[in-house]
């Protein structure tokens, strides 16, 4: 059955294969093509602006439910984006966004060292802006826009910077 | 005779020189892709538009030489 498919449907299988220079030159021109348009995609990306996003104010707790010194655990605005609200002093309320802007594992408050920690890669973030203090982590940590209104603390928004 | 022989083994030599030429600026294209998305990533915007500009210049020197390899051959 074989042999009689080879008869009736012969192919040179190394003439098949062999790739002349030609070819090979434009297969190389379509791959700087891809890197272009790779490039050109990043770069109109690059532009989309990427700042301050308001979401729908939330009720995320009761000030008494945090700690003076510790922190409180809330997800913002999605379930799955777990944050992290932080009173450093009585009355201080600062939110941000539980991932670590390396691998996602979720950051934890240091009080006594007074800032924000990845256990993941030891990762610390700052606890002002979250701008990165050590360790692997590139981007700052985004911060959740809080506002207090007597015994309630609301989340307004995402600041990435 | 002798004359056509040596045209034809120059053709060859200027066809290797130009996929020589074509792969360095091909990796170059790959290097800035990867550095521009890296420190896009990192939240460092300032070499992606550059580094697409440079990009887009090799694929242009890029197709210019294989349009010009087209025309030799047309002319050979």
């Amino acid at each position: 059955m074989d042999e009689k498919l080879k008869l009736d449907f012969p192919i040179d299988w190394e003439e098949d294969h062999y790739v002349s220079r030609r070819e090979f030159f434009k297969f190389v021109t379509l791959a700087s093509g891809g890197l272009a348009m790779g490039s050109v995609v990043l770069a109109v990306w690059s532009q989309v602006p990427r700042g301050d996003r308001s979401f729908e104010r939330v009720l995320i707790a009761r000030a008494g439910e945090v700690p003076v010194g510790g922190s409180f655990e809330f997800s913002y605005p999605r379930p799955t984006d777990l944050c992290i609200l932080i009173q450093p002093e009585k009355g201080k309320f600062i939110g941000f966004s539980r991932r670590c802007t390396h691998l996602s594992c979720p950051v934890e408050y240091q009080a006594d060292q007074h800032r924000i920690y990845c256990p993941c890669h030891n990762g610390a973030f700052s606890l002002e802006d979250g701008h990165v203090l050590q360790g692997p982590p590139a981007r700052p940590l985004p911060r959740i826009k809080i506002q207090v209104e007597g015994d309630q603390v609301f989340a307004m928004g995402v600041s990435l910077t | 005779m002798k004359g056509h022989y040596f045209r034809r083994q120059q053709r060859s030599a200027v066809f290797v020189t130009l996929i020589l030429f074509e792969l360095v600026l091909v990796l170059l294209q790959l290097w800035l892709f990867v550095s521009a998305l890296e420190g896009s990533l990192a939240g460092e915007m300032r070499m992606v538009v550059p580094g697409a500009i440079v990009s887009l210049v090799c694929l242009g020197v890029n197709t210019y030489m294989l349009v010009g390899l087209g025309k030799v051959d047309h002319e050979s």
